[in-house]
């Protein structure tokens, strides 16, 4: 359940303006929340009418081993990318385990399809410049959900931008031209049904929510908080715990003039 | 200044032991209620539907499910009229001891093993465990629990997913309220969506 060109200047002049708004675990800014919910229901129109067959179709006509060696190439191409953000976020093992993951599934791993890094111990980072800037203290700013993209911030969104830029692939040109435009359209589409298949269990059990809009905003924020961490949990992860004590049996009582905390 | 010293280090002694003692009441409440909370999942001998009821039992100890059925709803709580308040508490009450027992089912059988825990107050404490799951890794699960009248009772229940911790309790107060705010205030929107809920989560247990 997770989920562009922009320049790098506008990522942090428009970040500055977002560190004044509230970034702590269970805490969503969505003051676009409006028209969030008018992509969101676009895109749920767009998942059952077009990804969603095509992605269960694709699980139906494909063994798993091959989907794996799709992942696997999928996650490879994207390792040059992953590595500047671990340069970037001054995590010199984490390159080294990056660029060795590179190596080795690109060359003994026939092109990525193999991921034999992994059978060797090597770990697996997933980084990207949205974390990157995270990492440097930039705040999340306004919760966006993009048109069939998904769930973002602008942080996130500023980031994908500059991952584009990162990655070789976009930079890379090939005698033939169409060929350049070829592999982007195939990594594109072959991404979109790849992730789409990978997130079928997650989406359904995103449905079956009662507010499957707000699920979505919490979990895509409070994943991506994580992610920044490196899957660790926070330093004092119950600072922000709700009180109890007005709700037990003996009584409720809600703080006078005050509405719920927002998710 | 060593008067003052003697009477700091007295205080420290009188005060260590107590908050020590408090910990380890909690931490042995939650390791011998989760472990028979879990063990009962894993008799083989009886059908699903003693199975259930067993667990229900257990679970009706180990957490305060009043506290936590108002405290998911906030004001709304005091904005239900007695009927409506008590037809959610049932709705509620089965829908979580559901979602608790399909949760804690991938770990029937399997030891609750305490590693520490923290004191918010003295009533309110998070103790930290973690349960061998099939695949062989280790679930980081954390219980929190109010101390009240004399007695301890769980009020959430933490999974901890890739260093982001889930709570159970707050993740469904936050969508029941926007539930409640889109559909105003009605309780009879948000039992029939919990009843579905409930059923579908019935149909999926062994």
């Amino acid at each position: 359940m997770k989920f562009q060109a922009v320049a790098a200047l506008a990522v942090l002049t428009v970040s500055a303006c977002a560190t004044t708004q509230p970034s702590q675990s269970g805490e969503v800014y969505d003051p676009w929340e409006g028209w969030n919910r008018k992509v969101y229901g676009f895109n749920e129109v767009v998942d059952k009418a077009a990804l969603e067959p095509v992605a269960r179709a694709y699980r139906v006509a494909t063994p798993t081993l091959f989907r794996e060696g799709v992942n696997n190439v999928l996650s490879n191409l994207r390792q040059p990318v992953v590595f500047v953000n671990t340069v970037l976020q001054g995590n010199p093992d984490a390159s080294g385990e990056t660029f060795g993951r590179f190596l080795i599934n690109s060359t003994a791993g026939v092109a990525g399809i193999f991921d034999v890094a992994s059978a060797l111990g090597v770990a697996k980072h997933d980084e990207d410049f949205g974390q990157t800037l995270g990492v440097w203290g930039v705040e999340p700013g306004p919760y966006i959900i993009l048109p069939v993209m998904g769930p973002s911030n602008l942080r996130d969104f500023m980031g994908r931008g500059v991952d584009n830029a990162f990655d070789p692939l976009n930079w890379t040109e090939f005698e033939d031209r169409d060929l350049d435009n070829e592999i982007m359209v195939t990594r594109t589409v072959v991404g979109a049904i790849a992730t789409r298949e990978r997130l079928i269990e997650t989406i359904e059990t995103l449905r079956d929510q009662p507010e499957p809009y707000i699920a979505m905003r919490r979990n895509y924020t409070s994943q991506r908080q994580a992610a920044i961490r490196n899957g660790k949990i926070e330093d004092d992860p119950y600072k922000d715990l709700p009180d109890f004590d007005d709700f037990d049996e003996f009584g409720f009582e809600e703080e006078s003039g005050s509405d719920q905390p927002q998710d | 200044m060593k008067l003052r010293n003697l009477i700091m280090a007295a205080s420290a002694a009188l005060v260590l032991p107590a908050a020590a003692l408090a910990d380890t009441q909690t931490e042995n409440f939650v390791k011998q209620n989760a472990n028979e909370v879990l063990n009962s999942l894993n008799n083989p001998d009886l059908s699903s539907e003693e199975r259930t009821s067993l667990f229900s039992g257990y679970m009706e100890q180990f957490a305060n499910i009043d506290a936590v059925s108002k405290f998911v709803i906030g004001k709304y709580a005091s904005r239900f009229n007695p009927d409506e308040l008590k037809r959610y508490q049932q709705a509620f009450r089965t829908y979580a001891l559901a979602v608790y027992q399909n949760q804690l089912d991938a770990y029937r059988g399997n030891e609750v093993v305490v590693e520490g825990s923290t004191d918010r107050s003295p009533s309110d404490s998070i103790v930290d465990t973690t349960i061998a799951r099939a695949d062989g890794k280790n679930m980081d699960v954390r219980w929190r629990v109010l101390h009240r009248n004399g007695e301890y009772q769980v009020v959430d229940v933490a999974l901890d997913i890739d260093g982001n911790l889930i709570w159970l309790a707050i993740e469904q107060r936050a969508q029941f309220l926007a539930l409640l705010d889109r559909t105003n205030g009605s309780a009879d929107a948000l039992i029939d969506k919990i009843n579905d809920m409930t059923a579908k989560l019935e149909n999926e247990r062994r």
